[in-house]
């Protein structure tokens, strides 16, 4: 690959990643605050915000979709559906790594964000009909979502999820090169 | 057959599908392990949830349980993982492929097609509060899988090549 298209490739993913890395923590804060509005009392299934994470996840895989977009925007040279796949697992990974590290800096700017999720979310599953063992088994799921952010376990699944992202992402990168590469591919 | 995964001489000829299989077969079981890591410790369970809550909304009510323990993954993700998987192993090992082969000609269209049954069923529910089964949703994500695989494989040079290669077809069967 020469420098010049290298650039590119590399270009395209980070952008890619980066802007739905941090589409993705916008969302998320925004789908809290109105999570934090919820009725503990009503039916989550017909209130809006519950279907807020079902956009985030959709946005998840669209990162090495619009990454290739964006290499056959600024480059004419055509890539394999191979380096497609490549590009989709690097702008995958960004988007998670940069989401996350948003998250760690917004819970250091607004601690009580996250505490009052958890509240609002425990009185939620208090008032539901769930047998006791599965309340405490959501609570701790919740637990480590919302307050143990900084722990190095939490930090390592959150990686581990990052790679199966990536892993999407270099599906749909590969798509991306199907849909906006117009030349015969190989692998 | 299933020795032609990892020899190199397989339909996909290429170590980025079999990665990629690996790589599905990891997101399956993690996916698939709440269950019998709550029979272990409850700790474990809430870290199998951790890698999937940028990737799904994780509802309880939208997931299959086992034992009243959900799975990582709501019923459509568990579909289009499951899809890319069976779809991924077809080929790499090389069942029908005639047949396989004819769908990817019209692949792109029924993508089309399947991604907008999704997104129908999809907007149904949240508009009228009708609820479809998990069943249905894990059946439309096992077709929107298999036919992203099918986009991808669609129209492929290599493809091509390693069907007159492995002599399962001639050119004029597939041109």
């Amino acid at each position: 690959m020469e420098q010049h298209q290298k650039q590119i490739f590399y270009k395209s993913a980070f952008v890619a990643g980066a802007a739905f890395g941090i589409l993705n923590f916008i969302l998320n804060v925004i789908n809290g605050y109105l999570t934090l509005g919820l009725d503990p009392n009503a039916n989550p299934i017909f209130n809006i915000s519950t279907y807020g994470p079902i956009f985030i996840c959709l946005l998840s895989l669209g990162g090495g979709l619009v990454g290739i977009w964006l290499y056959s925007k600024n480059c004419d040279v055509p890539i394999k559906v191979g380096q497609g796949a490549g590009l989709g697992a690097l702008a995958g990974f960004t988007m998670v790594v940069i989401a996350m590290v948003l998250e760690l800096i917004w819970s250091v700017i607004n601690p009580e964000f996250y505490d009052n999720i958890f509240q609002h979310m425990i009185t939620i599953i208090e008032n539901s009909d769930m047998p006791e063992e599965q309340q405490q088994m959501f609570t701790d799921q919740l637990y480590t979502s919302t307050k143990s952010k900084f722990s190095l376990s939490t930090i390592f699944f959150n990686l581990l999820g990052g790679s199966f992202t990536a892993l999407l992402n270099a599906l749909t990168g590969m798509l991306g090169v199907k849909l906006y590469i117009n030349e015969p591919d190989e692998f | 057959m299933i020795h032609r995964l990892f020899s190199g001489d397989s339909l996909s000829d290429s170590k980025l599908l079999n990665g990629l299989l690996v790589g599905l077969s990891m997101v399956m079981a993690v996916s698939l392990s709440p269950p019998i890591l709550s029979q272990i410790s409850g700790n474990w369970v809430s870290f199998a949830y951790l890698p999937f809550h940028q990737l799904c909304h994780q509802m309880a009510e939208r997931s299959f349980a086992v034992n009243g323990i959900p799975l990582a993954i709501c019923a459509r993700c568990l579909g289009i993982f499951t899809g890319l998987w069976v779809a991924l192993v077809v080929l790499t090992i090389g069942l029908p492929y005639k047949k396989f082969m004819l769908l990817t000609r019209v692949s792109i269209y029924l993508f089309m097609a399947v991604l907008s049954v999704n997104f129908i069923q999809f907007f149904i529910e949240i508009s009228t509060g009708a609820v479809s089964g998990n069943l249905v949703r894990y059946i439309l994500g096992l077709g929107l899988g298999v036919h992203v695989i099918l986009v991808i494989y669609s129209r492929s040079a290599t493809l091509t090549n390693s069907y007159i290669h492995h002599g399962t077809a001639s050119k004029t069967d597939i041109l």
